[in-house]
């Protein structure tokens, strides 16, 4: 019950996920659009310079760490990234991501299916021994108990066991190196997005947030590996072995160690969002001041030219903005196509366990279907894992996205 | 149908014959009958087995199973089965002990096909774990 919650949970979030890039998408557009850049005397002209100074920030941007990333990644996952052009997704696009959405929805669909036949093999493996083990037992329960006949199905039991823990292994890489491509990924893009929020004129947003953010996604990341991962893994690994002998009692701590990952998982998530926010929410008035003054004091010192520089500084401003909040959204988008991904994979080997135990469960001893739905457990803690650090990039990526924004409307 | 006719017959009609014998102390004939039928029993029913395991095979091999793995599963049956009567005919005969010996080698022979499988199951949890 409290597993089927989780689950949903996830699914929603996905999808919350996806809906808020949308609209984020939108807001990026929005904000090229918006009556607020172009309100000035001559609204050609300035449109003009704030093509130039983009061109001029995006010719000093070095978008090779994210390029590296994003070559290192999976082929699907990369088929389903949009490209990583900055320039024409402000200008030529109108100032959105050009993302077939019905076309990687379907791409998803797709891959998630491709992955359900894949692992079919996996089931149909698995099934057959089962079965086979389940008849070759039912010939044997004929005769007189006796501790050989025990032993044999014992080594069948131990060849189901085997195969699944393959499969299983298989699954805990994909979420591990899913994790760590996020964070490098993350690596990538956050020193760039805290860049273009100090030229925005977020001064004290950029150098409050910069250590913040990285520290935090250097610790998240770092914990899930270090103690979510491993309790999950050793969760499974008692569930496992204390199905496998009678008298040990592993199943039990093995849902210990479960809970455990779980409490973990829970407790690093409020605590990053908490710190993110508190931070993000001071940090952006100050910054409006900053601007503020940067612009009178050059609307009124500088002689002649003064009140031109005061427009120049506001045009400047607002193409790091424009950058920003390009980049950022690519990064929202890049994140949820990692991690959608691996998470899509890890689901259809879930579901391949949850089947086969409840088929296996009226044909075959009990400690088959304990044993599968122990490790089907065990993926969902993993599977949980990718999720909520995906989740907690995205929203450390929305933050910076949004800073820059609230310090432009405060003046 | 018209096998196992045959067979429960011939099975029902020596049990009363070796009782016979039994009893007209000549147990070690008993012993040797019931071998024999034993023996023949499963000779005669041997290829209905063979083509069984051969349509296990056959699927398996289809759900890419490697043979490996299912001659695992096989062999070990197959220890156990045969164990299994030749352990009962030695208890028949009164002769405990070795019943015993050959349940004891059959043991050790289904453990030592096992233990390979029971090897990689706890180098996959280590990897897991490492």
């Amino acid at each position: 019950m409290h597993r089927q919650w989780r689950k949903w949970l996830l699914i929603i979030g996905m999808v919350g996920l996806v809906v808020e890039t949308l609209s984020l998408t939108a807001v990026a557009a929005e904000q090229f659009h918006s009556p607020g850049w172009d309100q000035t005397t001559q609204a050609n002209e300035d449109a003009l310079l704030l093509q130039k100074v983009v061109d001029g920030q995006l010719g000093r941007l070095d978008m090779n760490q994210i390029e590296q990333v994003l070559k290192r990644l999976d082929a699907d996952v990369q088929a389903n990234l949009p490209k990583l052009d900055i320039r024409s997704m402000i200008f030529r696009d109108g100032g959105s991501l050009r993302i077939d959405v019905p076309r990687l929805i379907t791409g998803m669909i797709q891959y998630f299916l491709r992955e359900i036949v894949l692992n079919f093999r996996l089931l149909g493996q698995l099934l057959l021994l089962v079965v086979l083990c389940a008849s070759l037992q039912h010939l044997q329960v004929t005769w007189e108990k006796n501790a050989m006949g025990n032993l044999a199905s014992s080594v069948s039991f131990l060849v189901i066991l085997y195969i699944s823990l393959k499969s299983f292994q298989a699954a805990v890489t994909v979420a591990k190196t899913t994790i760590e491509h996020m964070v490098e990924f993350m690596h990538a893009i956050l020193p760039m997005l805290t860049a273009l929020l100090a030229a925005a004129g977020a001064m004290a947003s950029a150098t409050v947030l910069h250590p913040i953010l990285l520290t935090s996604v250097v610790v998240v990341s770092t914990l899930v590996k270090t103690i979510v991962l491993p309790l999950a893994l050793i969760g499974i690994v008692l569930g496992v072995v204390g199905n496998m002998t009678k008298g040990f009692p592993g199943s039990s701590l093995g849902d210990l160690a479960n809970k455990a990952a779980v409490v973990v998982l829970g407790l690093l998530c409020t605590g990053f969002l908490g710190v993110l926010t508190v931070k993000g929410a001071l940090a952006p008035l100050v910054d409006g001041i900053g601007l503020k003054t940067a612009k009178f004091l050059a609307g009124r010192f500088v002689p002649v030219v003064g009140g031109v520089f005061s427009g120049a500084v506001e045009v400047v401003a607002g193409g790091s903005i424009l950058i920003k909040s390009a980049v950022g959204v690519f990064g929202l988008f890049a994140v949820i196509v990692i991690a959608s991904f691996s998470l899509l994979k890890l689901a259809s080997i879930l579901v391949i366990y949850r089947l086969v135990a409840a088929l296996a469960a009226p044909i075959a001893e009990s400690r088959v279907a304990g044993a599968l739905n122990q490790m089907a457990g065990g993926l969902a803690v993993v599977l949980a894992a990718v999720g909520v650090t995906a989740v907690m990039f995205f929203v450390a990526i929305t933050i910076v996205i949004s800073l820059g924004n609230v310090a432009v409307m405060v003046q | 149908m018209a096998d196992i006719v045959g067979l429960v017959l011939v099975g029902v009609i020596l049990s009363v014959l070796i009782v016979h014998i039994k009893e007209k102390n000549y147990p070690e004939f008993a012993t040797i009958m019931g071998f024999v039928f034993v023996t023949i029993a499963m000779l005669r029913f041997m290829p209905s087995l063979a083509d069984l395991v051969r349509v296990f095979n056959e699927v398996g091999r289809q759900a890419g199973v490697r043979s490996y793995y299912f001659d695992l599963v096989l062999r070990s049956l197959a220890v156990a089965y045969i164990a299994a009567f030749g352990a009962q005919l030695s208890k028949d005969a009164g002769e405990g002990a070795i019943a015993i010996a050959i349940e004891l080698a059959a043991k050790i022979l289904i453990l030592a096909l096992g233990i390979p499988v029971l090897l990689a199951i706890v180098q996959t949890l280590a990897e897991i774990l490492g």
